[in-house]
């Protein structure tokens, strides 16, 4: 067995996802940001509308070699800030 | 001790930590071998000031924007016309972060055990052209954690 460390690809295929709406959840149309500097996941309500911010992430696993079997996978972010207006405990 | 590292190296652009692991008694239980992209030697984090700020290449504090007014008001920091991010010199993966792998590793599989035995295999991968050409120095990056006991 052995257990590969792969970084995110760093690419477009990295991102965050935007949707806002007058109710919960909302089902306006889906912001797609891939430029951008920073990323936040994000859930509020703001001024009567509801937003919902979703992350998406890439990894290149190609060099996994074909008829290798993946037993499992585990997701660690590094998170460089947090606010947290409803006490959610959430940490950085 | 939980494990050793008893050897880095290159292996088809992917850089290898082969680990003993020890049973709390001392004794051995098994070799692993922890894998990372020989690519990562090319990645590196921006630096930022005392306060967390990135920094430009002339050494300022990045510029603000509001990307969303609040509350809670989200902002960020953003990269004018004809600058770049200042960043660290040596890759961004500490060699402490290759240790807390191993370590979460065993201790994974001290709960949960492990009946797979002493199965010391070892992939061909198939590289990428970035593995190919950040592998042989991401070895030299890690090289000082061979022989690193836990």
């Amino acid at each position: 067995m052995t257990v590969s460390t792969f970084s995110i690809a760093a690419t477009a295929g990295d991102g965050q996802t935007d949707q806002a709406g007058a109710a919960y959840p909302p089902t306006g149309t889906i912001g797609v940001t891939t430029d951008g500097q920073n990323i936040a996941a994000n859930r509020q309500v703001s001024g009567g509308n509801f937003n919902v911010q979703a992350l998406f992430f890439r990894w290149d696993t190609s060099s996994i070699p074909d008829g290798d079997t993946v037993k499992a996978a585990d997701f660690k972010p590094h998170v460089r800030s947090k606010t947290d207006s409803d006490a959610r405990s959430l940490v950085a | 001790m939980d494990f050793k590292i008893v050897d880095v190296f290159a292996h088809y652009g992917q850089v290898v930590f082969a680990v003993e692991h020890y049973n709390p008694d001392g004794s051995f239980w098994h070799l692993e071998h922890y894998t990372f992209q020989g690519r990562e030697f090319f990645l590196h984090k921006r630096v930022t000031d005392a306060a967390g700020k990135f920094l430009l290449d002339d050494g300022t504090v990045a510029p603000e924007r509001i990307v969303r007014p609040g509350p809670p008001e989200i902002r960020e920091q953003y990269l004018p016309d004809g600058r770049a991010w200042r960043y660290h010199t040596a890759p961004q993966r500490p060699p402490e972060s290759v240790l807390n792998i191993i370590t979460a590793e065993h201790q994974k599989r001290r709960l949960t055990g492990w009946q797979q035995g002493n199965v010391n295999t070892l992939s061909s991968f198939r590289p990428a052209r970035a593995d190919q050409d950040g592998c042989a120095g991401l070895v030299a990056h890690f090289q000082g954690l061979k022989g690193r006991i836990v």
